[in-house]
């Protein structure tokens, strides 16, 4: 029932990570932004506002959206995760990641992996969204270069594809 | 970065989660408003009850009259709910309005109530329905209406070892029911609510003042801006001064209100 701390105050957790297995032992108070950059080095998530309002550090938990930078670690335990650096099969990128480049979806970059991460949540529950559904889905993401347009063009790109 | 560390617990049934409720322990689920309020340093903890895996808490279900949908319930699970786009859609478009998409994914119904920012969606619309909250702690389980449940910004009447289970609305002569709401960041400025029923209307001012103001009518035509708000003072912050929550609480009641008793004369 009790999370199990050991004597250095850590807590085992296992879980998945883009299909890869860890087992390890954590502080109690580390925010998965944390676990995911700085222990197991998946630095394509961001952290910008770091209070879960920008969006840049969207992960996909089970399959549903969270912001990495307010979500404690622990709560990954026995959970799948899924990180920008899991969207590609080796060197072929997926179809946003794709649809992002021929659409210049970025400027600076920064907000991509957190807008990847949203627009692969919103297209696996909803394959064929109107453009107000983009849009509404991705309210909580912020990008400062872009002013949206080419990211929700690539978004629509890629439900237009799919069958 | 979390500074402090704390103990952490987590109880897969009710019974295992209400013993570990006490003056030391905070439970959470999303954590959407607690993890950011101890990274500011704001709140810190010792002992977290996390909830999220206790499946009692986590269903929705309606009977002849009555919806109960548990504490546990992310806004987004609700706002996808066919139940409860079948008997209260109003809720279910209220819920998928909260916060974004990713507070929606993990933030609870549960939480958002027991959190009781002023500034919440929820409780406007669940007071305007007269809902009632399920309560259970070591003394047994007990009754309260939600407009009971909120007493100001962040304080509730339930003790610390107590838990809300559950939230209950009477689905009888839930005729109309409407929110309107200005929200120009993650939560709102001003929310109004008006709730018909054969037993009477209520227009409940939420997110304007500390907790959630209303007033009861016999028809819609008594649903004045001027009587509910009589003698409250509005809030004034960052996002907008109490003149400015003034000005929209009468521009959001009379989008409710005219349709339902027709033009000006």
């Amino acid at each position: 029932m009790s999370a199990g701390t050991d004597a250095t105050g850590k807590v085992a957790i296992d879980v998945t990570v883009n299909g890869r297995p860890v087992s390890t032992a954590i502080p109690v108070q580390e925010t998965a932004a944390e676990f995911l950059r700085d222990r197991l080095g998946l630095t394509g998530t961001k952290v910008s506002c770091d209070m879960q309002v920008c969006g840049a550090c969207s992960v996909l938990v089970d399959n549903v959206p969270i912001s990495a930078c307010t979500y404690l670690a622990v709560d990954l335990a026995g959970r799948t995760v899924r990180t920008v650096e899991g969207l590609a099969t080796g060197d072929d990128l997926s179809a946003l990641q794709r649809a992002f480049l021929q659409r210049y979806a970025y400027q600076c970059g920064f907000c991509t992996s957190g807008f990847l991460m949203m627009a692969t949540s919103l297209l696996e529950r909803n394959p064929h969204p109107t453009e107000e559904q983009v849009v509404e889905y991705l309210d909580g993401n912020i990008c400062r270069c872009t002013g949206y347009r080419p990211i929700v063009d690539a978004i629509l790109d890629v439900a237009a594809e799919s069958s | 970065m979390i500074t402090e560390a704390f103990r952490h617990s987590r109880p897969v049934t009710l019974p295992d989660a209400v013993a570990l409720l006490g003056e030391d322990s905070t439970p959470y689920a999303g954590g959407t408003e607690l993890i950011a309020a101890m990274k500011l340093g704001l709140v810190v903890p010792e002992h977290l009850v996390d909830l999220k895996r206790i499946p009692e808490l986590c269903k929705i279900s309606v009977t002849e009259h009555e919806l109960v949908i548990g504490s546990g319930c992310t806004h987004d699970q609700v706002a996808r709910s066919e139940t409860v786009l079948d008997v209260f859609p109003m809720l279910a478009a209220l819920t998928g309005q909260i916060g974004n998409t990713r507070v929606r994914t993990q933030g609870t119904i549960g939480g958002n109530l027991c959190f009781a920012d002023p500034r919440s969606d929820l409780a406007t619309g669940l007071v305007a329905a007269r809902a009632t909250v399920d309560v259970l702690g070591p003394r047994g389980g007990r009754l309260i209406p939600v407009q009971e449940l909120i007493l100001g910004p962040l304080a509730t009447s339930i003790e610390p070892d107590e838990l809300v289970t559950s939230v209950r609305v009477d689905l009888r002569d839930l005729d109309f029911q409407e929110y309107q709401r200005v929200a120009p960041k993650e939560r709102p400025i001003v929310g109004v609510c008006v709730v018909g029923r054969l037993s009477g209307w209520r227009m409940v001012v939420g997110a304007a003042t500390y907790q959630p103001v209303w007033l009861d009518a016999d028809s819609p035509d008594e649903l004045s801006t001027e009587r509910l708000l009589a003698g409250v003072d509005l809030m004034s912050d960052s996002d907008a001064s109490a003149e400015y929550r003034r000005h929209l609480v009468d521009v959001l009641a009379a989008r409710i209100v005219q349709p339902l008793i027709g033009p000006r004369r």
